[in-house]
């Protein structure tokens, strides 16, 4: 598994490449901005940074998908087809390099945001200011000001969300690769597949909670139930039919 | 024996690709699997190497049903260029190495070397007759059971050809079982013991090429020209 | 090599080893070349290759050392034979040929007599 995770990985170091020089360029440019004191190119640099990383992240999850889309389209499937693992492991080892990659772009956005919060409250209080924001936060966490249990939540939620994206995903080019071959429609019909699928499991969702009487508005521990139970439920139909149907 | 198909069928939609295959390999032996494009040839092999699934009969590999384990011994080659596009030629030994216990790494330098691919050169720089050679290199730097090579000589040049030859000859021995698809049937007439024609998803005729020669005076390439 | 359909391919090759033994290519107590290089040689594959040996072995053409390789025969008289098995076979091809074309053995004697080499 390891192996296969390692070069799934491999398949989106350009665009992991790419992300991180733009990140890059933008922090200098921060920085630069705060130095010489030019207030548009700081607020430019965090504008980009912050619409950016939403856009990144998202691309980052829906890229993994076109991998695989393409790898099915060229026949480079065959690399990952031909060897003696089974199609739990194939499949498994995609989503784990799809959600590591998601992770590290998320952890590189963090990264450089602390660093633009770090160096500004620098900049606007000095080293003195800094501390004391510290040492407030440090206060917050260890006196229970943040509500820990509502972030963790939160994150988690992100995670079995995105989590059962992908599974959708990989379910509609299985789909689309099993009944159109190498059409040229494969790849549209996978992406409106997508798409319906998506439709169908927050239908599902929303039946659920008028069933159970619970507001859709708040994360629950029933969404995590849901999600989660969806998103195996869909790898595992994703798996029965690459390795029953799906030709390579 | 080393692979048995017994009503072997595979339907795309409609269309039967293969059907109702029935067919028996031996360890020791080169076969040529000969038929028109679309005969049939790619999607049977696809089904031994584990690719696609038969939509119903069975394919026995050593005495016991075909089971994804059974990958690490059949080496399959197919006609793209399947290789990542990302990797270099020592990655795809890598990859190779990393995947298969049965690869041997020293062999697989010593042929890239022999038919002049160098280990730095990229995927996607590569010429078709420079692709054709690696997939063969990579495909039988493999100590497999079971080799299926899907037209491993089209589309190449003379030279790339004749050497692709040499590699495949050099490799197969009485312990492993080769299966050639091609429709160049005189570059591999003299080689094959046994030719397996395909026509319209089914198997025509398995026959023994020295065997047509004593009784009946007739060439593969014969015989291939009255019953297809 | 191009080879023929009226006839195996092994037969072939061992026709055109046993013509290389008579010409000097292949001197008595040379190592012949391996199954392999046979292989590769002829372009047939490696059990036409250990059939062909076999078959030369059971005929005297060339011995095995276990673990070694095989080698043509040392009797210098087996390439006297061989020459003379060769020349028979094809003599034996010419006169039947001739004959279906209707000549008899003293028009023969007289067409090869009279026979002018070309340049």
């Amino acid at each position: 598994m390891g192996k296969i995770i390692k070069y799934e990985w491999r398949k989106q170091r350009t665009a992991r490449l790419i992300i991180l020089f733009g990140l890059a360029v933008c922090l200098l440019a921060f920085l630069a901005g705060i130095i010489l004191k030019k207030d548009t190119t700081v607020a430019l640099s965090i504008g980009i940074m912050f619409a950016g990383a939403f856009l990144v992240i998202f691309y980052t999850g829906i890229e993994s998908l076109l991998v695989f889309n393409r790898d099915l389209r060229t026949k480079q499937s065959h690399m990952l087809w031909m060897i003696p693992k089974s199609v739990w492991e194939i499949l498994g080892g995609k989503f784990i390099a799809a959600i590591l990659q998601m992770f590290f772009v998320f952890a590189a956005f963090t990264v450089a945001g602390c660093i633009c919060f770090t160096v500004g409250m620098m900049k606007v209080g000095g080293i003195k200011m800094l501390f004391d924001a510290a040492k407030q936060l440090a206060d917050a966490i260890l006196l229970g000001g943040v509500d820990w249990k509502w972030f963790l939540m939160v994150m988690l939620f992100m995670f079995v969300a995105w989590a059962e994206i992908i599974m959708i995903g990989f379910l509609a080019i299985i789909i689309s690769r099993t009944l159109f071959l190498n059409s040229k429609f494969a790849g549209l019909f996978s992406v409106i597949l997508f798409f319906v699928i998506n439709w169908i499991v927050e239908k599902g969702y929303s039946l659920i909670c008028d069933l159970f009487h619970v507001s859709a508005l708040e994360i629950q521990i029933w969404d995590f139930v849901y999600y989660a139970v969806v998103g195996i439920a869909l790898f595992v139909i994703s798996g029965v039919l690459a390795d029953k149907k799906l030709s390579v | 024996m080393i692979l048995q198909c017994i009503g072997l069928n595979k339907s795309f939609g409609n269309k039967k690709a293969v059907n109702d295959f029935n067919i028996k390999l031996t360890e020791g032996k080169v076969y040529g699997l000969l038929g028109e494009n679309g005969s049939g040839k790619t999607t049977w092999m696809k089904m031994v190497a584990g690719l696609t699934k038969p939509t119903s009969g069975e394919i026995i590999y050593k005495e016991a049903p075909w089971n994804y384990k059974d990958k690490s011994e059949i080496a399959y080659m197919s006609t793209e260029p399947f290789f990542y596009d990302f990797m270099s030629i020592k990655d795809v030994g890598r990859y190779y190495a990393d995947f298969f216990e049965d690869f041997d790494t020293e062999k697989f330098q010593k042929m890239t070397d022999k038919v002049g691919l160098e280990e730095s050169m990229k995927i996607k720089t590569l010429s078709t007759g420079m692709t054709a050679k690696l997939k063969v290199v990579a495909t039988l730097s493999r100590n497999a059971s079971l080799f299926l090579l899907d037209e491993p000589l089209n589309g190449i040049d003379f030279k790339a050809r004749e050497e692709i030859i040499s590699i495949i000859l050099d490799e197969a021995d009485s312990k492993n079982c080769f299966v050639i698809s091609t429709h160049l049937i005189n570059e591999i007439e003299s080689f094959i013991d046994e030719a397996i024609f395909v026509k319209n998803g089914q198997l025509i005729l398995q026959t023994e090429t020295e065997k047509e020669r004593m009784q009946n005076g007739k060439s593969i390439a014969d015989i291939y020209m009255e019953i297809m | 090599m191009d080879y023929n359909t009226e006839m195996p391919i092994y037969l072939q090759v061992i026709k055109d080893l046993k013509k290389k033994m008579v010409q000097g290519q292949l001197k008595p107590g040379d190592k012949m070349p391996s199954n392999r290089e046979l292989a590769v040689l002829y372009k047939i594959n490696q059990n036409t290759a250990a059939r062909i040996y076999r078959e030369m072995e059971t005929a005297g053409y060339c011995f095995t050392r276990r673990g070694i390789g095989t080698f043509v025969v040392e009797e210098q008289e087996m390439f006297g034979t061989i020459k003379q098995e060769m020349a028979e076979e094809l003599l034996k091809n010419f006169m039947r040929e001739m004959k279906d074309l209707g000549y008899q053995k003293d028009d023969i004697i007289f067409q090869v007599a009279d026979y002018k080499e070309e340049e």
